[in-house]
């Protein structure tokens, strides 16, 4: 099939567009509306109409298109960059493309172009839903391939595809095992934040309330050896120690931050736990209180910070899955830190929020000097006075623990927090809040804890006796909440009408559904998506392979064979050429002029005696006439009647072919 | 080294070595990627560059299976010729500067489609064929002549494709596969010259003759140039009637004979010579005469017929003059 009788039918056109067109809606987060819908535009165009290049205006609208789609993704590019750049890049790319789309060749670069669209696509998204779209889209593209090749009915090509797709998976399995990973980038780019439901870097009244209608997955954690208390299951998040009067924040990066493991803490027993966190765009890392360094050492922390407040944080946002294993002893209180610490970091209130709270202060610390009096005064005051757990309680918005303790007495766990801490630095006490999750969904069909953002939780720590105490009013105001978890500890009322949650048959058949399925997703985010070095050395050692290193050799030597051949391939072409080649120039000048004019439109140049040709071009090309006629005289009379013709006449000819324009 | 050079030769089927049936063996099948299949490697790196680069699992797993469906590709173009028959059919001959057709009869031994199947030579390519399960097709290619003589194909190859363009599949074929091709018979050629009575008679016709051993008189013919002056009527000549000359019995229908000779045909050059006698052995055919025929370093018996024909039209051929 030559480059000029390659005519893209409408069954190939109607594929291809089909395999452009779910690209680039996958990319419907990233991509600018306008530059989707234009880039969609064309792509249907040529679906039904076919290549632009056909017409006069085409070198206009592409212009236009490129200039809009450029214009579009620098305006709107966030870094320059960064991913979004690349796939906005690549969308104009398709576009402008398709429209000049007419050779196999043309076919070829859209079709590559949409399979690396797509796979920017998978980078983002991870999901169980993404596989299966992963493998479908493969078959929809191997199906596009064919169709873009041979002339077949569909069921045909649908069949050999699934057979030749088949043959393939035990290569691919085999390479994806075997293939090695890199433990570092070459080099990141911004992947930019995506919106995603979960804790962040601020506290403030009625934030995590609204997360406990969230079921979208925080964390999946597994202990290994000894399994944790219900009440153990306290994971660190962000820990707040800045307070302004309304909300609560992250303290400005203190000094000398260092991992150390807590000096006083008895070496007992701890819990060793994996956790497989998913994506949350912000820093901080779920940690079991109380962390100890890991004993068995497997995971490098060094991309890891571990604040002098005991919290773990990443040095970037964590935008794809993570696993890590540590340690914890759970314990409800720990020594504070010795170095760098600043106690004074850790109080002070405004002056002028809730006056009402502030004079109770004042008057319950004059009854009680002890700290910890005081603190069991306000808890007594909690109990005595009904306060109730809520998921909906009502909007305080000014003076919040005032109109709190004072007026509605019902809240979720931030209230109390907030409350709390507030009464425990109005007294002078230093106190914090901090944010985290409480609890999980034990699956006992993987053996480990799913932990959503609705289990999202605020409690607060305060110093005593140099000593950091874990004050959780919740536990006192909701037991529930500690014991069975959110939706047992809140009011009927307040509790989503989720089917998995209700009794009877129906809930623990829909449950146990449930559970194998999140079994499914936990083996595939742990052993699929998150397989790594590491987890490609644990294989390795179960299947008995040779280690480590060895695979590595493996790898470099498949990829070395395959880059040698490749390029014995390549030298043998450009050989094979070089004696393919005409040993005559004359010839060759006869082939270089045919060339020339073929790409020009003249079919079959080749095929014409000299004399024809230089008719049929010079109509053609009336500027050319004279070029192209002495040529072909040159050339007839140097190859055919053996006149001595002079290197000069070749070079002089040779030189002005190559720089005519047809 | 030379050896080795022999050796590639035969295996790259450099000279005219394969017999003119033969069953495809996996040993003779070559494999490579396309340019198209090159451009899928190329994705595929692109692919993997991407995965180590973010420890992207799903973009390893579509590398990956981009890289099965390639090998996968390899095994299917083999599958699509290994085992199958190939006859290399004999050629039709055919006149100088009308195309020879070459063709090759494909059978499929295995009950297993084939697609795709091309027999190509430099730029000259055949259909795209597809072999039913168990069937057979012809494919054939075309080649135009310019020259009278033997033409042999040269080294062709049968190669597929399927299914996606990504890996070539070929084998190179190279027997002693020719084609004949006749000279182009003169255009307008002037008629054959009839046989003298006397050389008539001492090749034995099959006409009818007259007990003094002269062909047997059945009338007249108006005069044609070439036509012997002992046959030209002169009496009638005499009587001032116009000029006609003897005709004989075997002039008539089936009783011709001509006798072509290669000396005396009249034309210029030795190309052009043979072309005119082509016209003749034509001419002759078309009136079914009995003819000999004379040419350098061969010669035909007087004789009629399609075999005669034949076998004259290819010592005209093959004439080396």
């Amino acid at each position: 099939m030559t480059h000029a009788d390659f005519i893209i039918t409408r069954p190939q056109r109607l594929a291809l567009s089909f395999c452009v067109a779910l690209s680039l809606l996958l990319q419907w987060d990233t991509l600018h509306p306008a530059l989707l819908l234009l880039s969609l535009g064309l792509t249907a165009y040529f679906a039904q109409v076919g290549s632009l290049r056909t017409s006069n205006k085409s070198k206009w609208i592409g212009f236009l298109f490129a200039l809009a789609g450029l214009t579009v993704t620098a305006l709107f590019a966030q870094k320059i960059l960064s991913i979004q750049t690349a796939i906005s890049l690549l969308a104009v790319m398709l576009g402008l493309k398709l429209m000049e789309s007419r050779a196999s060749r043309d076919v070829m670069v859209v079709w590559c172009t949409a399979c690396v669209l797509f796979a920017a696509f998978t980078l983002r998204s991870q999901s169980l839903a993404a596989l299966l779209l992963t493998i479908g889209y493969f078959v929809l593209a191997m199906v596009t391939l064919q169709i873009c090749y041979q002339v077949q009915p569909i069921k045909t090509q649908l069949t050999t595809a699934l057979k030749i797709a088949l043959m393939g998976i035990p290569i691919a399995l085999i390479l994806f095992v075997i293939f090695p990973r890199l433990s570092a980038p070459f080099w990141s780019m911004n992947q930019g934040a995506r919106g995603k439901t979960g804790l962040s870097d601020e506290m403030r009244p009625g934030i995590i309330a609204s997360l406990a209608q969230s079921d979208e997955e925080a964390f999946r954690v597994k202990f290994i050896g000894r399994q944790p208390q219900r009440q153990d299951l306290y994971w660190r998040g962000p820990v707040l120690s800045r307070f302004d009067g309304e909300s609560w924040q992250l303290a400005t990066p203190g000094p000398a931050d260092v991992f150390r493991t807590t000096e006083a803490i008895h070496q007992k027993e701890g819990l060793d736990y994996t956790v497989t966190l998913e994506p949350h765009n912000v820093q901080f890392i779920p940690t079991l209180d109380v962390l100890v360094a890991s004993p068995h050492g497997q995971v490098s922390l060094t991309d890891f910070d571990l604040k002098t407040d005991q919290s773990l944080r990443a040095r970037k946002p964590i935008t794809q899955g993570l696993q890590y294993s540590l340690s914890a002893l759970p314990s409800a209180q720990f020594p504070a830190s010795k170095q760098g610490f600043d106690r004074n970091a850790n109080l002070g209130i405004d002056s002028k929020s809730n006056p009402k709270a502030r004079a109770h202060a004042a008057k319950l610390r004059a009854l009680h000097s002890d700290d910890g009096a005081y603190l069991a005064a306000l808890y007594s005051e909690l109990q005595a006075q009904g306060f109730r757990y809520t998921l909906a309680p009502p909007v305080m918005i000014d003076d919040a623990v005032d109109a709190f303790w004072f007026e509605h007495k019902a809240g979720f766990c931030e209230h109390y927090a907030h409350a709390i801490a507030f009464y425990a630095r109005a007294a002078n006490i230093p106190a914090r809040v901090v944010t985290g999750y409480l609890g999980g969904e034990y699956n006992p069909a993987g053996g480990y804890y799913l932990v959503r953002a609705r289990e999202a939780h605020a409690w607060v720590e305060v110093l005593i006796d140099n000593q950091w105490r874990r004050a959780d009013a919740t536990a006192l105001i909701a037991p529930d909440r500690i014991d069975q978890g959110l939706e047992q500890s809140l009011p009927e009322s307040d509790r989503a009408n989720r089917l998995r949650d209700a009794n009877g048959w129906l809930g623990q058949l829909s449950r146990s559904a449930f559970r194998q399925w999140d079994n499914a997703v936990y083996a595939y985010r742990n052993w699929f998506i998150g397989f790594n070095q590491e987890k490609q050395q644990q294989l390795l050692d179960l299947l008995k392979l040779p280690s480590k290193d060895m695979g590595r050799i493996i790898g470099i030597g498949l990829l070395l064979i395959v880059g040698i051949i490749g390029l014995v391939v390549f030298l043998s072409s450009v050989w094979h050429r070089y004696q393919a080649r005409s040993r005559n120039p004359w010839h060759r000048l006869w082939l270089q002029l045919c060339r020339k004019l073929e790409r020009a439109g003249v079919a079959h140049a080749a095929a014409y005696s000299p004399q024809q040709l230089a008719a049929i071009a010079g109509v053609k090309f009336p500027q050319q006439v004279t070029l192209i006629g002495s040529i072909c005289r040159a050339v007839e009379a140097a190859v055919f009647s053996k006149d001595q013709q002079t290197e000069a006449a070749l070079f002089k000819l040779r030189s002005r072919l190559l720089l005519a324009r047809f | 080294m030379f050896d080795l050079q022999k050796k590639l030769d035969r295996s790259f089927r450099r000279s005219p070595h394969d017999p003119l049936s033969l069953k495809l063996a996996q040993s003779r099948i070559y494999l490579l990627p396309t340019r198209r299949g090159w451009a899928f490697v190329g994705l595929i790196a692109v692919l993997l560059l991407l995965a180590l680069n973010y420890a992207a699992s799903l973009v390893f797993l579509l590398a990956f299976l981009l890289a099965g469906y390639l090998v996968a590709n390899v095994v299917f173009g083999l599958q699509q010729l290994n085992h199958l028959s190939v006859d290399l059919l004999p050629v039709k001959p055919v006149f100088a500067g009308e195309a020879l057709r070459f063709e090759v009869r494909l059978s499929e031994p295995k009950q297993r489609l084939r697609s795709g199947l091309q027999l190509t030579q430099l730029n000259n390519a055949s259909n795209l064929t597809t072999l039913a399960e168990g069937g057979n097709e012809t494919v054939s290619l075309m080649q135009v002549t310019s020259q009278r003589g033997l033409q042999s194909l040269g080294r062709v190859s049968l190669e597929s494709t399927a299914p996606a363009g990504l890996i070539r599949a070929w084998t190179y074929i190279h027997a002693e596969w020719q084609g004949l091709v006749y000279p182009k018979a003169e255009s307008p050629a002037p008629p054959a010259p009839f046989v003298p009575l006397s050389q008539t008679e001492q090749a034995k016709p099959r006409s009818r003759v007259t007990q003094q051993g002269l062909p047997e008189l059945s009338g007249l013919k108006p005069y044609q140039a070439g036509d012997s002056p002992k046959h030209i009527a002169w009496q009638r000549l005499a009587r001032g009637a116009e000029l006609a000359s003897l005709a004989f019995a075997h002039e008539e229908g089936q009783g011709q004979s001509l006798a072509l000779d290669y000396a005396t045909c009249g034309a210029a050059n030795p190309e052009a010579r043979l072309s005119r006698l082509c016209a003749w052995v034509l001419q002759a055919q078309a009136s079914d005469a009995a003819f000999s025929l004379q040419l350098p370093g061969a010669s035909l018996d007087k004789g009629s017929g399609e075999a005669q024909v034949q076998t004259a039209l290819s010592l005209l051929a093959k004439a080396s003059v």
